[in-house]
């Protein structure tokens, strides 16, 4: 028995609801499936869904984080004794003004930037001490990324840029269903010269969910966008969250995006000023700006 | 490398095209050059090697009046020598289909050096009867073994059965008399038969061919082995007591020689052309690899920020370049293999006649490949190396600017007083500079090979003018058979109003130093005319020597110098100052008055007629004295089918070097205009007409074409006097001096193609989208 990485989207899930994922072959199931063994058809999934208690896992753990930049003579002190936590399954808004060190934040998160000083927790793993190639494995599997600027390959098609993600070998899901999540299947063979801002920013999301990575960065993911393309990705991103239970951190300078958050981080010149719990978030089409 | 980024290179390749293209054609041209001569050169000296040792090559051969049984025993005695055959050879006539041709005889009494190839009938052995024709001229006159030939050698005639059809490596380049400028295989031939057919009563071995223990049969030889034959030579010449007694070690035999200078010629274009062009290659993938990479700096970011790991992106990057290079190196060595390559060897083997003749590739060939592709693919590693190293997060930021400090030249007083446009262009270039040596180099090597080319072109003209216009202006020349007297030749000058002279080939002393070369005394006459290295004309000395400018500098003799020189079957010493140093375009050598030489009790024998007369070509078939009648036109015309194979190279360099200006010119523009569209935006923006800043880039464009295509006029000159002398060492061709010609049109075609060029790429300032390019980054 283990846990299933990802909860089908068949299933509403209660938000102290736990799924159990069963999976067993016939010839382990014993006798009693001897007829279904003989037809050569192996029993494979069984899903139980109980409620239990709520339950909060800590996903992401930030102790006493510090980042400074040198450049020459320079120094520059990013981020300063950072300490804050995210729990599994949250929709997180990383907040503050232009400079205020989000997107460090950000970036040392996902493993693209290493802190200078300080401990950063993955699901209990210390990633401050990988490598680069372990902080790879850790891209690769745990983490996607949305990028303001969208930062597709312009020479692959949207349904190559989803699929690139196996090239990476890990597991991912079908492409076209990752497009169809983001309700761009019908421009699947597009390429990104041939689509909005919009849609290609979609398609970096279909992109960063294929994979089913436990942790979705996004770095003002509509901050090249207009505000009903917005609108509609940010609704994707708390589908993330709230249907398929993914980690989402959003990093933006918009203060209204705090509203859909469950939780959102106030950052102002290197330091967390504020971290405020939102006990009742509104949906995304609710949102104006 | 993966299924998506596989399709990410090869539409990044279509979406580069311009830049890819360039990079490919570099490489194609630098492989083009190189497997064309290397193919020739490595297949005709493998053939060479491969027929030597078949054939047990002789080491050395000496020509005497007449050998004895008892001279070929003494010959054997000596330790170095391995083996010892002597031959009688002969040209006579060979009837078929009732017209006689030339054929040369070859007595001999054994064959076991220097041995016939056979392709059809019997080997030779000793005491046969019959006769073993050569195989090119059997094809000719579809002579084939068994049938009977009517033969006349020494005024006797005679039949044979043909028992073999054979080729000899002592017949690899066989000009059977003076009547033939270049071979015509077919045309006559050669025979061997045993020394008890000859149909005379006794017969004069003439020719000694020796083998030597000290030396291998190799065709590829070595400065110790020259050394081992002049020993033998030495050893040998103190043990048999002969006058006339004259020696031709392996390297200085007709063909040996003739085709080690072909291959010599072609080695020294075989290095300096590839190289040159890989350079280029080299510099083109550098400059425009880089840009690439860096362009996709973001791109590359994104990868790694998605977990790539370093080694996936190195390899998808580094397979760009080494993907064009390879396929550029692959399709121009095929390329190069079967045009000019083969063009090459067609005219080789009207030459050389080889059964083993062949074209092939050395390792060189595969070695720079592999370097060129490994150096395409280094490139991108480092470019790509330079960015993989930092984290993700650093190489998404957009690349700071250059910090560029103000120059030397923006320190200088004047500086402010340049115009906008000057002081934009210099800090263009100084930003730049790798895209600006690029940019330059390959203007330079343009117009430095289009100078070469077109001049190489005009010295070949313009040498046979030269030569039988100016030098010797006789309208014939009339060849006399050896050993025909003195009076003969007398009574054809009174009758053609000529100039008799004597030529022929000698070792020359001078200064410690010693080489072979001609000799000609002259007679009284104005048809032999000589130029001093100011191009003046001078009259040869009345008593002293004239020595050619290059013997001169080979022999490191000076005016005024002793000289000395020993002519075959002479024992005789002939002395003399140097009086006159002339140029001679072709053949190098000492010339000097008859009555010089008969001051010193020298006999002349003249051997060549020279009259502005008309001269009956049918002499050379009615007059048993006359072996050739050549006039002026003849001379010219063969000389120019000798270069053949040079004009071929030549108009391929002149291709090569128009396209390697177009690409080089057009690959880097397209690159700055690119970079530069953001800065033509703003231009435009700002209110600067189009035609302005069309002005502008057209500015830094004139600049960097000028300068290069005055370098190449200058290094195309230097380069074309170094590669005259590596492809005929003994030719004087520069000489008096290159017209404007050559220079005015290497200047027009880089400069001028140069010039529209940018004006092609400069016209795209219209198209700009003022809106598009000042965007975002993205």
């Amino acid at each position: 028995m283990s846990v299933y990485p990802e909860v089908p989207p068949c299933i509403e899930l209660a938000k102290n609801a736990i799924l159990i994922f069963i999976e067993f072959e016939a010839a382990a199931a014993g006798s009693i499936f001897i007829d279904i063994l003989l037809k050569n058809i192996t029993f494979r999934r069984y899903f139980v869904i109980m409620e239990t208690e709520e339950q909060k896992d800590i996903l992401i753990r930030f102790e006493n984080v510090g980042k400074i930049y040198r450049t020459g003579q320079i120094v520059y002190e990013a981020l300063h004794d950072v300490n804050l936590e995210i729990t599994e399954g949250e929709l997180v808004v990383i907040l503050g003004p232009s400079g205020a060190g989000k997107s460090t934040l950000l970036n040392l998160l996902g493993g693209l930037d290493a802190a200078t000083s300080g401990k950063i927790y993955f699901g209990g793993e210390d990633i401050t001490s990988f490598d680069d190639k372990r902080l790879g494995k850790f891209r690769a599997v745990d983490v996607g990324i949305v990028f303001q600027f969208y930062n597709l390959v312009p020479t692959l098609t949207a349904i190559e840029n989803v699929d690139l993600m196996q090239d990476l070998g890990v597991e991912i899901m079908d492409p076209l269903k990752a497009l169809e999540m983001v309700g761009l299947a019908d421009r699947k063979d597009n390429f990104p010269s041939q689509m909005s801002g919009g849609q290609q920013q979609r398609i970096s999301i279909a992109r960063a969910i294929a994979k089913m990575p436990r942790l979705l960065l996004c770095d003002e993911p509509t901050g090249a966008l207009d505000t009903n393309t917005g609108k509609e990705i940010l609704k994707i991103l708390q589908d993330q969250s709230r249907v398929h239970k993914k980690t989402v951190v959003m990093v933006t300078h918009n203060s209204l995006f705090a509203d859909i958050a469950d939780k959102v981080i106030m950052v102002k010149n290197g330091t967390v000023e504020e971290i405020i719990e939102n006990d009742a978030p509104l949906d995304a089409e609710e949102l104006n700006w | 490398m993966t299924k998506n980024l596989r399709r990410k290179l090869l539409r990044d390749l279509r979406q580069n095209f311009v830049q890819f293209l360039a990079i490919f054609v570099m490489c194609f041209l630098a492989m083009f050059i190189l497997v064309t001569l290397d193919s020739d050169i490595t297949g005709l000296g493998h053939a060479t090697d491969e027929y030597y040792k078949e054939t047990n090559f002789m080491d050395l051969s000496m020509t005497s009046e007449g050998f004895s049984p008892e001279d070929l025993i003494t010959i054997k005695s000596v330790p170095v020598v391995k083996d010892a055959e002597f031959r009688y050879t002969t040209v006579g006539r060979i009837t078929v289909d009732g017209a006689e041709k030339k054929l040369e005889y070859n007595f001999i009494d054994s064959n076991n050096i220097t041995s016939m190839l056979l392709f059809e009938g019997v080997p030779y052995e000793s005491g046969m009867n019959g006769i073993w024709i050569d195989r090119n001229f059997a094809a000719k006159e579809r002579i084939s073994v068994g049938d009977s030939v009517q033969l006349k050698c020494d005024g006797i005639e005679f039949a044979e059965t043909v028992r073999g059809i054979m080729d000899s490596p002592d017949h690899l380049y066989f000009m059977i008399d003076d009547t033939y400028l270049q071979p015509e295989y077919g045309a006559y031939g050669f025979a061997y038969l045993d020394s008890g057919e000859y149909p005379g009563e006794t017969i004069n071995f003439d020719t000694a061919y020796i083998d030597l223990n000290t030396v291998d049969d190799q065709f590829y030889m070595t400065e110790e082995d020259e050394r081992l034959i002049d020993e033998a030579r030495l050893a040998i010449t103190e043990v048999i007591s002969k006058s006339f007694l004259s020696f031709t070690p392996k390297n200085k035999e007709g063909g040996f020689y003739s085709m080690n200078e072909d291959m010599e010629s072609y080695t020294t274009l075989s290095t300096v052309f590839p190289v040159v062009f890989s350079m280029i290659a080299l510099l083109g993938i550098i400059s425009t690899m880089t840009r690439l990479v860096m362009k996709q700096r973001t791109l590359i970011g994104t990868l790694k920020a998605l977990g790539f790991p370093r080694s996936v992106v190195m390899v998808h990057y580094v397979s760009y370049s080494m993907v064009i290079a390879l396929l550029g190196c692959i399709l121009g060595a095929i390329a190069g293999w079967y045009t000019l390559g083969v063009n090459i060897y067609e005219v080789m083997k009207e030459y050389y006649s080889n059964p083993y003749e062949r074209m092939e590739l050395s390792q060189v060939s595969f070695i720079v490949m592999a370097l060129i592709t490994v150096m395409a693919g280094l490139t991108n590693y480092f470019a790509c190396r330079k960015l993989l190293v930092q984290r993700a997060s650093d190489i998404l930021r957009p690349e700071p600017p250059t910090v560029m400090g103000a120059g030397l030249l923006e320190k200088t007083p004047g500086w402010n007083m340049l115009s906008f446009a000057s002081r934009w262009n210099l800090r263009d270039i100084n930003r730049n500079r790798l895209r600006t040596v690029a940019g330059f180099i390959g203007v330079t090597l343009c117009s430095a090979l289009l100078v070469v080319a077109f001049g190489a072109n005009e010295l070949f003209n313009t040498a046979s003018q030269w030569e039988y216009n100016e030098l010797t202006p006789a309208e014939f020349s009339v060849g006399f058979t050896e050993n025909t007297d003195y009076s003969t030749v007398y009574d054809y000058a009174q009758m053609y109003h000529g100039q008799m002279v004597e030529q022929k080939q000698a070792e020359v002393f001078g200064n410690g130093n010693s080489r072979v070369y001609n000799v000609y005394i002259v007679d009284e006459g104005n048809l032999f005319h000589f130029q001093d290295p100011n191009g003046d004309f001078v009259k040869l000395p009345e008593y002293g020597i004239a020595m050619s400018s290059k013997a001169a500098g080979v022999l490191d003799v000076k005016m005024n110098d002793n000289v000395s020189f020993r002519m075959p079957g002479d024992n005789r010493e002939y002395k003399g100052r140097v009086k006159l140093i002339y140029k001679s375009p072709g053949e190098q050598g000492i010339t000097l008055k008859r009555s010089f030489f008969e001051s010193q009790q020298g006999e002349f024998q003249p051997s060549i007629l020279y009259t502005n007369m008309t001269v009956p070509g049918s002499y050379v078939t009615d007059r048993e004295e006359v072996a050739s009648v050549f006039s002026k036109e003849e001379y010219i015309t063969a000389l120019l089918a000798r270069r053949a194979s040079m004009d071929s190279t030549v108009l391929y360099v002149m291709v090569i070097a128009v396209v390697i200006g177009i690409v080089v010119t057009y690959n880097l523009g397209v690159l700055a205009f690119v970079e530069k569209t953001r800065e033509i935006a703003t231009l435009k923006v700002l209110g600067f007409p189009t035609s302005k800043i069309r002005w502008i880039l057209q500015q830094q464009n004139i600049l960097i074409s000028g300068l290069g295509t005055l370098t190449g006029l200058l290094s195309g000159s230097s380069l074309l006097v170094e590669m005259m002398a590596q492809i005929d060492p003994d030719a004087d061709y520069i000489f008096p001096k290159l017209s404007i010609f050559p220079y005015l049109i290497s200047f027009m075609l880089s400069f001028g193609l140069s010039l529209i060029v940018n004006a092609v790429i400069s016209s795209k300032v219209k198209d700009i989208n003022m809106v598009e390019a000042l965007k975002g980054v993205e």
